[in-house]
């Protein structure tokens, strides 16, 4: 009787971590979009992207996530991106065209941070993303390409 | 009881490592795909820039958003008929049908012609189900929006992501080349709404930069469809590529570089390109490839009829 007792017990915390395991289940990227996407209005979702990297190694650059997109002239976008809260790392988001700098969500010079970035294409073709995190932290976010309006 | 004990224990821990694979593949696995979908080939480009390639082809968004921009009035007779999709037999017929509806559901959308969206999803639905990636596109939710009229924004932003989940994976499962067939789908029904309006206003200088700018996402599809050109089905579509892509060659595209601006809109950050793009083509040459592409984009539905 005592060992079916001892039995019970372990069913019963294995009920309960199964349990918990389940609820307390880290954000997913999907989940992320999902909280990210709640809010449009008058902007078209077309492309996102999930940046999980890792922290920065001693003496190593911090990783980068690059991602390709094609703009067209004559429309406005936005890039937003949104960190997981399980994760300490904020994301900076850099737009290139070519190996031009436009523009990036993080302003060093200021410390002044922005959680999109709009673009008015005036030239159609590749344009390169650049995610990574502030102080090379690990981190998780998830990075939405909206169509705003036709210029 | 400890052999009753131990069974409820495994049972348990069988559950839950099930349950967690198909969160983590968000689809049910009661299917087979057949070895001719599967593409165990050698590819002449990378996954990585093949991924990179589809994102920079094709989207029906911009294109649909331009027409109705311009005041372009909505007309169903640039949309392909549904009429014949239960005739489109085979994987081929059906990637390619997909990406034709898919374009129009775009454009529909874009109108918020919510009446006629059902009619669309339900055979893009058909079309999923029939390359086993009927699970990324939710139906359901789709046709509740689209009957009650509401929140549209969700309406077009479930599509579009539903599209995205489909090609993610297929690309992901060794099936890529269905994905590249959904995508030239959607490039030549894009092309055929945005050839319509053309016709009908071919003064419109805008809509002529349009047709001439595809030179360069033309470029990336033929990339995509060229690494299935031993394939024998590909052939005939990669053949009608190459002669719209011919007529591009005379397409001159020059640009003039200007420094990007960044101002706070709003408290928003806003780029503003000062870049200059100049498209040069002919009249004659503009029409020659609008003829081609309602010619291909016709053969492709009259193949799947």
């Amino acid at each position: 009787m005592k060992r079916m007792h001892k039995y019970f017990s372990y069913l019963i915390l294995l009920i309960v971590f199964a349990g918990a395991a389940q609820t307390s289940m880290a954000q997913s990227g999907q989940e992320l979009l999902e909280i990210c996407t709640m809010d449009i209005t008058d902007l078209t979702y077309l492309k996102d992207f999930q940046a999980k990297l890792d922290a920065a190694q001693p003496g190593e650059e911090k990783p980068v996530m690059r991602k390709t997109f094609m703009l067209k002239k004559g429309n406005q976008y936005r890039f937003k991106v949104c960190n997981s809260k399980d994760y300490p790392g904020e994301a900076i988001l850099q737009v290139y065209d070519s190996n031009r700098l436009m523009g990036t969500t993080y302003n060093v010079a200021t410390g002044k941070s922005y959680d999109s970035i709009d673009i008015k294409c005036t030239k159609t073709g590749p344009y390169h993303i650049f995610l990574s995190y502030k102080e090379g932290e690990p981190g998780l976010s998830v990075a939405i390409l909206y169509h705003v309006k036709v210029l | 009881m400890r052999k009753i004990l131990t069974a409820i224990v495994l049972g348990l821990l069988v559950l839950g490592a099930c349950k967690s694979d198909q969160q983590k593949k968000g689809l049910s696995d009661d299917f087979e795909v057949p070895d001719s979908v599967l593409y165990k080939g050698e590819l002449e480009v990378s996954e990585q820039a093949m991924e990179e390639i589809v994102q920079n082809v094709s989207s029906p968004v911009e294109m649909a958003a331009l027409i109705k921009s311009i005041g372009v009035p909505f007309s169903k007779d640039y949309l392909a008929t549904t009429d014949y999709a239960d005739n489109y037999n085979t994987s081929f017929k059906k990637a390619l049908g997909l990406g034709i509806f898919g374009a129009d559901l775009g454009y529909l959308n874009m109108y918020n012609k919510t009446g006629q969206v059902i009619d669309y999803i339900a055979t893009i639905k058909n079309l999923a189900d029939g390359i086993h990636v009927g699970q990324f596109f939710d139906f359901t939710t789709l046709k509740r929006l689209a009957t009650n009229n509401q929140n549209l924004d969700s309406l077009m932003y479930i599509s579009v992501q539903n599209f995205n989940q489909m090609d993610r994976y297929l690309r992901e499962n060794n099936r890529g080349k269905l994905s590249s067939l959904i995508i030239a789908g959607i490039w030549v029904e894009s092309m055929y709404l945005l050839s319509g309006v053309v016709e009908e206003r071919p003064d419109s200088p805008e809509l002529k930069e349009k047709i001439g700018e595809q030179k360069i996402i033309l470029g990336n599809l033929m990339l995509l469809l060229n690494n299935y050109k031993r394939d024998e089905k590909f052939q005939k579509i990669i053949a009608d590529f190459d002669e719209i892509a011919t007529l591009y060659e005379e397409v001159k595209i020059t640009y003039e570089k200007g420094e990007p601006q960044a101002v706070e809109e709003n408290g928003m950050l806003v780029i503003k390109q000062t870049d200059k793009q100049f498209v040069e083509m002919s009249d004659e040459l503009l029409f020659q490839i609008i003829e081609k592409v309602k010619k291909m984009r016709n053969d492709i539905i009259i193949i799947n009829g």
